[in-house]
Formats: C-alpha cells, sequence, structure tokens
C-alpha cells in the first residue's frame, strides 16, 4: 500500500513513515504545496496524509485538487488546529479523516487502515493475522471457525493491537483510543487492564493462543509472526 | 421713644389752670408738678417698662416728667427683626449652595462624565475608550492621557492574548515529533526493563504536557469569545450522556452513582462547553473518590 505523506515538519514526517514502513506500507514525504501537488499528478496513493499548515500555502488545496481531478486516493488531514469549523470545513471538502497533533502514531496507523478499508473494499474486509479472522464489516472475530463474543470496547481493543501488531502500542494511546475524548481526563488506565483480561479470557475460551504480551508496563503488543 | 432731648423741641407752652384737667402729652409721658428739683435724671427698667424720670424747671416751677416706654414691643421688635434676618440668611445660604453645587456640576461634568466611562471601561472591551471632547483645556488633557494609557493596556492585554493562543498552537507540533520519537523508540529493540521505565515516565510527562496545552488552548478560545454556538440545552441529558461514556472508569472504580433530578435543568450555552464543565466536575468525582464510594448527580431545588 502507498501513503503519501505531506508534513512540512521533518522529524515528525520521519516518525511517521519508519513507523508505517514497518507495516509494510510503502511511504513518500514530501515537505511542501507544490512537491504534494506534483506527486498527486502523477500517482495514486492508498492514502495520504496531509498537513494544512505548509511552508507555501494552505495544505486544502492539495484536497481541493484531489476531489477536482476525482481522484479516489483516501485523505487524513493531519493538522494542530483543531476547531470544530476546521474539521468541518476540511471534512467538508472531502478529506476522510481529521486527526489533530499531536497524536499517537498507532491512532494515525489504525485510522489509515480504517481508510483504506473504506475507499478500497467499501468498509468490508476480512482481517486474519495471528490466528484471529476478523470481519470487519460485520464486526465479528473468530478462532479458526470458533466465534468470539466480544464487547465493543473488546473489540475496538482486538483491531485496533491488530492494525498495529508486532508494535508496542502505548498505554495512552489504547486509552485513547477506547474512550474517543474522555481520555484525557483519567490517570490511571486499570480499565485497560481489565478489558485487556475480559479480551484475553474470551479468547483463549475460543481456542486462541495468547500472543498478546504486555510491555514492561509501557503498553502491549500483539505478535503475529 | 422720644429722647429727653427730642421732646424739648417739641414742648408747647401749655397752661396748667389750676382745677383743670392735665394736659395730655404722649403715651406714657406724663408731666407733674414736682415739690423740687432732686438730683438727676434716673432711669428704671422694669421687666415690662423703662422709665425715665427726669425734672424740669419751667417758669420757676419745678416739674416732675415721666417717660414710660413699654418694653414688650421692643422685645417683640427685637424678636422680629431676629427671625427675620434669620431667615434671610438661612435664605442666602441655601440659595449660596445650590447655585454653587449646579455651578461645580455643570463645571465638573466632563470630569464626571470620564469617571463614569473608566469605570466601566474594561481592558478586554472591542471597543477602545472614547471621552467626549471638552470645551476645557484641563479635562481635554485629562481626556487624552486617559485615552492614550487605556488604549496602550488593551494593546498589551490584545498582543498577550494573541501570545497565549499562538504558544499554545505553536506547541503542537513540537509535541507532536515528541510523541512521535517516543512511540519509536518503544519499537526498539532491544529494550531492557530500565530503558522501558525511563521511556514510561517520559511517555507520561509528554501526555500530560498534551492535556495541559489542551487545557491552554481552551482557555484562550473561552476568553476571546470562540463559544458563539449557544443554544438552549439540557443539563440532565448531557450529565446522562457523560454518564455512559464513562461508565468504564466508574465500573473499574466500584462507584455508586446517585441521581437526583428534581427538575429540568436548561441553560443556554454552547453545547460544546457545557460537556467540557460536566466532563470536568464527573471526572474528578471520579478521580479523586474512594475506591467503592459514591458519585451524587443533583439537579437543581425547584424554588
Amino acid at each position: 500500500m502507498k501513503i503519501l505523506i505531506i508534513e512540512d515538519e521533518k522529524a515528525l514526517g520521519q516518525s511517521i513513515a519508519d513507523y508505517l514502513q514497518a507495516e509494510a506500507y510503502t511511504c513518500e514525504l514530501v515537505a511542501d504545496k507544490h512537491s504534494a501537488l506534483q506527486r498527486i499528478e502523477s500517482f495514486d496513493y492508498d492514502c495520504i496524509l496531509l498537513d494544512i499548515s505548509l511552508p507555501d500555502g494552505n495544505g486544502l488545496h492539495v484536497l481541493k485538487a484531489l476531489r477536482e481531478n476525482n481522484k479516489t486516493d483516501g485523505v487524513i488531514i493531519i493538522s494542530a488546529r483543531d476547531g470544530i469549523e476546521d474539521r468541518i470545513h476540511g471534512l467538508q471538502l472531502g478529506a476522510d479523516d481529521y486527526l489533530v497533533k499531536p497524536f499517537h502514531l498507532s491512532e494515525l496507523s489504525a485510522r489509515i487502515a480504517a481508510v483504506i478499508r473504506r475507499r478500497r473494499f467499501s468498509g468490508s474486509s476480512i482481517l486474519e493475522a495471528a490466528g484471529l479472522t476478523i470481519d470487519t464489516a460485520a464486526r465479528t472475530v473468530r478462532v479458526n471457525q470458533q466465534p468470539a463474543d466480544l464487547t465493543r470496547s473488546e473489540y475496538d481493543l482486538l483491531l485496533y493491537l491488530l492494525t498495529n501488531r508486532n508494535r508496542v502500542v502505548s498505554k495512552h494511546a489504547i486509552a485513547e483510543h477506547l474512550s474517543g475524548d474522555g481520555e484525557g481526563l483519567f490517570d490511571n488506565y486499570d480499565f485497560i487492564y481489565a478489558h485487556m483480561k475480559n479480551l484475553k479470557k474470551k479468547l483463549i475460551q475460543a481456542g486462541w493462543t495468547d500472543h498478546i504480551k504486555a510491555v514492561y508496563g509501557m503498553g502491549y503488543k500483539l505478535e503475529a509472526p | 421713644m422720644a429722647t429727653k432731648t427730642q421732646l424739648v423741641p417739641r414742648l408747647r407752652v401749655m397752661e396748667i389752670r389750676p382745677g383743670g384737667p392735665q394736659p395730655r402729652l404722649e403715651d406714657g409721658v406724663t408731666l407733674e408738678k414736682a415739690p423740687r428739683k432732686p438730683a438727676g435724671d434716673s432711669l428704671y427698667t422694669a421687666d415690662r417698662y423703662r422709665l425715665l424720670t427726669s425734672y424740669l424747671v419751667i417758669n420757676q416751677e419745678t416739674y416732675k416728667l415721666q417717660i414710660k416706654s413699654s418694653l414688650q414691643d421692643h422685645q417683640r421688635l427685637i424678636g422680629s427683626i431676629i427671625i427675620l434676618q434669620s431667615v434671610l440668611l438661612i435664605l442666602l445660604l441655601t440659595g449660596l449652595l445650590l447655585i454653587n453645587q449646579s455651578l461645580a456640576r455643570r463645571i465638573w461634568k466632563p470630569f464626571y462624565q470620564t469617571l463614569r466611562k473608566l469605570r466601566a471601561y474594561k481592558v478586554d472591551d472591542p471597543a477602545p475608550l472614547a471621552l467626549a471632547p471638552s470645551g476645557i483645556s484641563e479635562f481635554e488633557e485629562l481626556n487624552t492621557a486617559v485615552e492614550q494609557l487605556a488604549e496602550r493596556s488593551r494593546q498589551s492585554y490584545l498582543s498577550q492574548k494573541e501570545f497565549a493562543e499562538n504558544a499554545s498552537h505553536e506547541l503542537r507540533t513540537p509535541l507532536a515529533v515528541f510523541q512521535g520519537k517516543l512511540e519509536m523508540l518503544m519499537q526498539t529493540m532491544p529494550l531492557s526493563e530500565e530503558q522501558a521505565m525511563l521511556i514510561n515516565d517520559l511517555a507520561d510527562a509528554s501526555h500530560r504536557m498534551t492535556r495541559l496545552n489542551k487545557g491552554l488552548l481552551l482557555l484562550t478560545r473561552i476568553q476571546n469569545g470562540q463559544f458563539p454556538d449557544t443554544a438552549d440545552v439540557s443539563v440532565r441529558n448531557t450529565a446522562r450522556h457523560l454518564l455512559a461514556q464513562y461508565e468504564p472508569q466508574i465500573g473499574q472504580k466500584g462507584l455508586s452513582v446517585e441521581e437526583d433530578w428534581l427538575d429540568e435543568l436548561w441553560v443556554n450555552m454552547s453545547p460544546n462547553l457545557l460537556e467540557v464543565l460536566l466532563g470536568n466536575l464527573l471526572s474528578n468525582a471520579i478521580r479523586h473518590n474512594l475506591p467503592g464510594g459514591k458519585i451524587v448527580v443533583k439537579g437543581p431545588t425547584a424554588p
């Protein structure tokens, strides 16, 4: 899968590229509007990460250019502005998602996967990894043929870990992913531990070998060889 | 009242016929024959009258002249004079005071106008301080100086406000870089437990910085009045929605929730802000509560 990263802050762009490359995405990195416009003219991407505040202009022009040419590349706006009007405007112009800096790379990765699923596979896709079969349209999880009955949070947690498999997902990222905006108000993450425990129990009951490892208190990692 | 000396020119020559009636002179003035001339004049002052006794020698005959003057009239007269004078004085003083006041009011009017405007002036008012022009040069000078001062403090306030907003905004990108690199650091292998603990602490600090920055931005937005989306919102519904959202955290700490809505409470404000407000209250109630404790959500009591 090809990702175009349009971000003028080089260090951040590089971090994103490095992280995504571990997920077998091919990443291209540009740092200004002009280069971005050139790239999208000549190439197609599965997903484009667009920073609005570019040194030579507003990144939204790139978005407009994309949609005017009827290109089906997915677009996720990454921006330091988090006003509601900015979000609405971006989405109205045709962006698929809007992520506010600073964000967790694991969250970005999950959103990219969701956008690609939506654009490529009309929202439905079967994920098979680490001994699990996940139907994202039906939101079901199976271990071989055995279904596991997961709550919404447990499903979201599993999908999140699976999308970011073989990488450490920080507990902050998990908390934010699971509780949307309300996360930041809490500083103890015991509820994540509880969810994790229940999730593992149900999966193991369905016959799964537990591949989720806790990493020194930083977070969790789903190992999928 | 006539004095003896004044009476003298008015004395007429009268004849006193023996056996005839006593000639009447004036009221209170009597003239009668006296046996001989004693020492001199005497003045007798009684409570109600004054009696002047004098002796005249007319045609080698000694006469006693007595002039009686009623003090009552005298006193009444003095009284009236005093009263009249006091009344006049009071009227004069009052008039003077009133004139003085109205003159002062008129003269100081521009000053009081300026004072009123100063009291009402707020630095965060979008309209700059505008003082009415005055013909009096001292007040003109005062007004100009005050206007300049107000404008300076307003500019300073505006640039500080902008600064806070800009600072918060600018912080986001370095925070994003920091968080990103930290997340990459988490992936490095091999990772010792010691390194993981350090990374953990860094992640917590980074998280707090992000939250602080968000809070700062929210405050500047509230200050700038950037929540104009006021609408009628139900406090109860918002509270219930939040309680449902925080159910995992509430359950995890074993808290029980008691709701007590006596009355539906509707407010007209930005729904986003209301959610932030109630969210903060609720999250504090959860965070600082004892395990197994209780949260009581109470609506307003009926008036």
